[in-house]
């Protein structure tokens, strides 16, 4: 588990893009793209700026989805592009 | 279908560059005999400053660009070239180079590009034979300059290709470079398209390999390596002729976006005005909309093999749908040669 006032950043390695309420992400060694869905993009492109705990409460506030669920869920994600070394 | 394929495709059939090629200056440190620029330097009054460079990648980004190719000329003359390098990654776009490598020549340079995140870089190398490949960019010493600029990059991990324009200079000596090529495990593209220059001036064309040369290397290539034999081009549909202000675009060393490196006709000039006005311009939609169809002088029985661009033409002869009669001659000379050789290759 991390904290919720973690501000995570962006690898600034990896190279993407977004189009469609989808995100593009090409890895830092070039080797693998990875494709995030509408979700994980507005997770994506609030990186950098925020704590955690504000893109869960803006998560909530635009996706109907209740706290366990988006905590579970983010958890995931954070551990996968962590994983993946995309976020530092 | 790759991820990646998947948003080729998408984006090129909602006319989104993925892939833009910005260059940054058309000052150059060789000179090649070949080279389809036609003044090396800059116009003083057209050189873009920092601003104006920031601005053009901003645009580039909200239109969907992801993968920047940055070239030249020389890119690396360009005073600005490590600052818009760093504008470009703080950007997240995908970074590649095309540079003669003249300028990499400590592996700290190396490593200062593999830090600001460029990915792959494609150096042009011609020949195995330093007197051959210097002779083609008329500069002394160019040969070993641009083998180090190879290791220092390796070296620094970043991806290298080779791409070597095959010339009547160069092309006999072929082989010989593909086969450093191979052992050195670098991956090389290789084209027998030589283009005149971009004022229309003819003089380069005079460099073309003949067809007698062109048979001769296709026939090599199809004996040493079946897989090499030239094939039918991938058919991407009837209507389909190039990505040229679909899924790619280009900006000139003034700002002016291009619908490919291709076709000088610019669409509008992105300091001046936003990316979408320039992309949906009545000039941008003309060369979208080119068909199949409209090209004329397509000769059936060897239109599968003959690869089409509608810039070089228009540059050439003033008639972008117009098949050229270079782009005829190499596509019977690799029908032939797979009509011959078609059978030896391998079954997958």
């Amino acid at each position: 588990m991390f904290s919720t006032e973690t501000i995570y950043k962006k690898n600034p390695l990896v190279s993407w893009q977004k189009l469609d309420n989808q995100v593009l992400i090409i890895s830092e060694d070039n080797q693998h793209a990875h494709e995030l869905n509408e979700i994980a993009a507005f997770f994506w492109e609030r990186l950098d700026e925020m704590p955690l705990k504000k893109i869960m409460q803006d998560l909530t506030d635009n996706y109907d989805v209740d706290d366990a669920t988006l905590a579970n869920d983010i958890t995931v994600l954070v551990n996968d592009l962590k994983n993946k070394k995309l976020i530092l | 279908m790759s991820l990646l394929d998947k948003w080729r495709e998408n984006t090129a059939n909602q006319a989104i560059p993925l892939q833009a090629s910005l260059e940054l200056t058309y000052r150059c440190n060789e000179r090649c005999t070949h080279c389809y620029i036609e003044k090396f330097w800059d116009d003083p009054k057209k050189v873009l400053a920092l601003n104006d460079w920031e601005k053009i990648l901003d645009e580039l980004k909200s239109a969907g660009t992801l993968y920047l190719f940055i070239m030249g000329g020389e890119a690396m003359l360009n005073p600005l070239f490590w600052d818009i390098l760093t504008a470009a990654q703080k950007r997240h776009f995908h970074l590649s180079m095309i540079t003669n490598g003249l300028k990499i020549q400590t592996i700290e340079i190396a490593e200062r590009l593999k830090n600001l995140g460029v990915k792959n870089v494609s150096i042009s190398l011609y020949s195995i034979y330093p007197e051959i490949h210097d002779a083609m960019t008329q500069v002394k010493g160019s040969h070993q300059k641009t083998l180090n600029a190879i290791s220092l990059l390796r070296s620094a991990q970043i991806k290298v290709g080779i791409n070597c324009l095959l010339t009547k200079n160069n092309i006999d000596d072929y082989m010989k470079l593909a086969l450093w090529c191979l052992q050195e495990n670098l991956e090389m593209k290789v084209d027998p398209t030589v283009t005149a220059k971009l004022d229309g001036d003819l003089a380069p064309t005079a460099y073309r390999a003949n067809k007698e040369q062109l048979t001769r290397h296709y026939e090599q290539v199809a004996t040493t390596w079946p897989r090499g034999v030239p094939r039918p081009i991938y058919e991407k549909g009837a209507d389909y002729v190039c990505n040229a202000a679909k899924g790619k675009c280009a900006v000139n060393p003034y700002g002016d976006l291009l619908s490919c490196i291709e076709i000088r006709k610019p669409l509008g000039n992105l300091v001046k005005q936003s990316f979408t006005e320039a992309w949906n311009s009545e000039e941008a939609n003309k060369w979208r909309n080119i068909r199949n169809q409209d090209l004329k002088g397509v000769d059936q029985k060897t239109k599968a093999f003959c690869e089409h661009c509608p810039g070089m033409a228009l540059n050439e002869i003033n008639d972008p749908l117009k098949i050229l009669d270079h782009s005829q001659m190499v596509a019977e000379t690799k029908k032939e040669v797979y009509d011959k050789y078609a059978h030896q290759i391998p079954q997958d």
